[in-house]
């Protein structure tokens, strides 16, 4: 556990010097800059259209730094040998794979925090008053980032290419928000062509349903659902996809020959 | 390189209990959506903004897609009907709202904010309706759009019909919705020629936070119109100070100093 503890700490740090805040600061002059813009499109609804624009771009910018830190890390690593400096040591396979993840995740949260406060701060700034369904939506946002995240690199260890990881996450990606249409086309038509059907059930059993986790397209629900976000069953839900994707990716790097 | 070494049936059995457990993962939370409203009437999309509405979908973010379409339709509105494209090539939806009725263009000026009374009615602006309805396809839940479009059709473009089939198409998608059938009265009494109902409804929906501003500032010429002069300086001082749309700020301030406030 240590080591893995370690690990993370260590990706953590690497991935502060490299271009990730750059990526923030630069998240934070296009807020400004669009709710300037926004606020002359928008009139009545300013606020409503720069929350949504805020935490849309807060998840992209969480999911493009998490696919692409998962699909590259461990094949840059593996390409440049490096991975050789850690494996040479008493350090499973599987603690560095999870130390890497966990590393990545701690920054591509701690740079969706820093982007979220300054959404918040400008929100406020635009006389927002501040809701606790902001929390929900940004964990929710973060959930969706993790278990993609971990999707990204198995599927990075299992084509061993970053470009078709990077492809084939965006397609589960968009996939996960059509599962419930999926689901509703499978029950309305599972009956009459069940051929047809079956390979969209079988989808709709493996991808995760990340519609699941999208509070962000909901915040208007009236007072009484809004309460019911069900947290528990997020983080139950989210805790074994990436669990699920982790072992097969830890499966499948012990199998790898360097 | 020392390798962990793992068979190939030790990984087969690892991927088919990850499988599994994703099945079992799968079936759990597709029994625990029921906070999720549920769209009643099922997305619609006409072809023409179907592959941008398709992508914001696909990344989940379906709000931001009818934040758009707000900001279009406030565009359109905004501007010259004739210079929007897409106008003469509008979709279907065009003869939804318009109806069976069909209408010549009324071919008045646009808002004019020194004699507002000489307004109402001014321009055409076919697509206002099917642009919000493509809204409330996009998030059902989103009134603002429907409700501004409703009020501009009724009152300012002369065309209480198409406002009334559009409140129904909310409606449909939204029934609980407790405006749009306050709105719907509204359109009623303006229809009826009487403009104390109107008033009288007007007064419970500028309550509303979310109230349109152009309906605050319908609400106040009214009031101009009937001698009612305090609650019409009342009505245009809160334009002044708290709407966020510029140019009926610049209305409210023009009409106080008319007032003599």
């Amino acid at each position: 556990m240590r080591a893995v503890l370690l690990l993370a700490l260590n990706s953590w740090v690497e991935n502060l010097r490299n271009r990730f805040f750059g990526l923030v600061l630069a998240f934070a002059g296009t807020v400004l800059y669009l709710s300037m813009l926004l606020g002359l499109l928008a009139s009545d609804q300013e606020v409503r259209v720069l929350l949504d624009f805020g935490l849309g771009f807060i998840e992209l910018m969480g999911l493009v730094g998490a696919v692409y830190g998962a699909s590259t890390v461990v094949l840059r690593e593996m390409e440049s040998k490096t991975v050789y400096m850690i494996l040479t040591r008493p350090v499973e396979r599987s603690s560095y794979l999870l130390g890497r993840y966990l590393g990545l995740m701690l920054s591509v949260g701690g740079a969706m925090l820093i982007m979220a406060g300054a959404h918040v701060f400008m929100l406020v700034l635009k006389g927002w008053a501040f809701r606790p369904d902001y929390c929900w939506a940004f964990l929710g946002a973060f959930l969706k980032v993790l278990v993609t995240g971990s999707l990204a690199l198995f599927l990075a260890l299992s084509t061993t290419s970053a470009l078709s990881a990077l492809s084939i996450t965006m397609i589960i990606w968009s996939l996960g928000h059509f599962l419930p249409e999926i689901r509703l086309m499978v029950r309305r038509f599972g009956s009459d062509s069940t051929l047809l059907m079956a390979p969209l059930q079988a989808v709709s059993w493996v991808i995760p349903d990340l519609q699941l986790f999208n509070l962000r397209d909901r915040l208007d629900l009236p007072a009484g659902l809004a309460q019911c976000v069900p947290v528990g069953s997020w983080l139950v839900y989210a805790a074994g996809y990436c669990c699920v994707w982790l072992v097969l990716s830890s499966a499948l790097f012990k199998r790898k020959e360097f | 390189m020392r390798r962990e070494a793992l068979s190939f049936p030790a990984l087969a059995a690892v991927a088919a209990l990850g499988l599994a457990c994703c099945v079992l993962l799968n079936a759990g939370v597709a029994r625990r959506q029921s906070w999720v409203r549920e769209d009643r009437v099922g997305i619609q999309l006409p072809e023409s903004g179907a592959l941008e509405s398709a992508f914001l979908f696909g990344m989940g973010m379906r709000r931001l897609a009818a934040d758009l379409g707000l900001i279009r339709l406030l565009l359109y509105y905004g501007g010259s009907e004739d210079e929007f494209p897409g106008a003469e090539a509008a979709d279907g939806r065009r003869e939804a709202v318009e109806g069976h009725e069909g209408h010549e263009g009324h071919g008045h000026a646009a808002f004019d904010s020194d004699h507002p009374e000489r307004s109402f009615g001014g321009g055409r602006y076919p697509l206002l309706g099917p642009m919000s309805m493509r809204i409330l396809d996009l998030d059902p839940s989103y009134s603002y759009p429907a409700l501004f479009t409703a009020g501009a059709l009724a009152f300012n473009l002369n065309e209480p019909q198409k406002a009334q089939w559009l409140l129904e198409y909310a409606l449909k998608r939204d029934p609980g919705n407790r405006q749009y059938h306050e709105y719907l009265a509204a359109v009623g009494a303006h229809r009826k020629g009487t403009p104390k109902g109107v008033i009288e409804i007007l007064e419970r929906l500028v309550l509303d936070p979310e109230c349109p501003t152009m309906m605050k500032n319908l609400l106040g010429f009214l009031y101009f119109k009937n001698g009612q002069r305090e609650k019409a300086i009342a009505i245009y001082r809160e334009i002044a100070r708290d709407s966020r749309d510029q140019g009926y700020r610049g209305i409210a301030e023009r009409m106080l100093r008319r007032l003599g406030a």
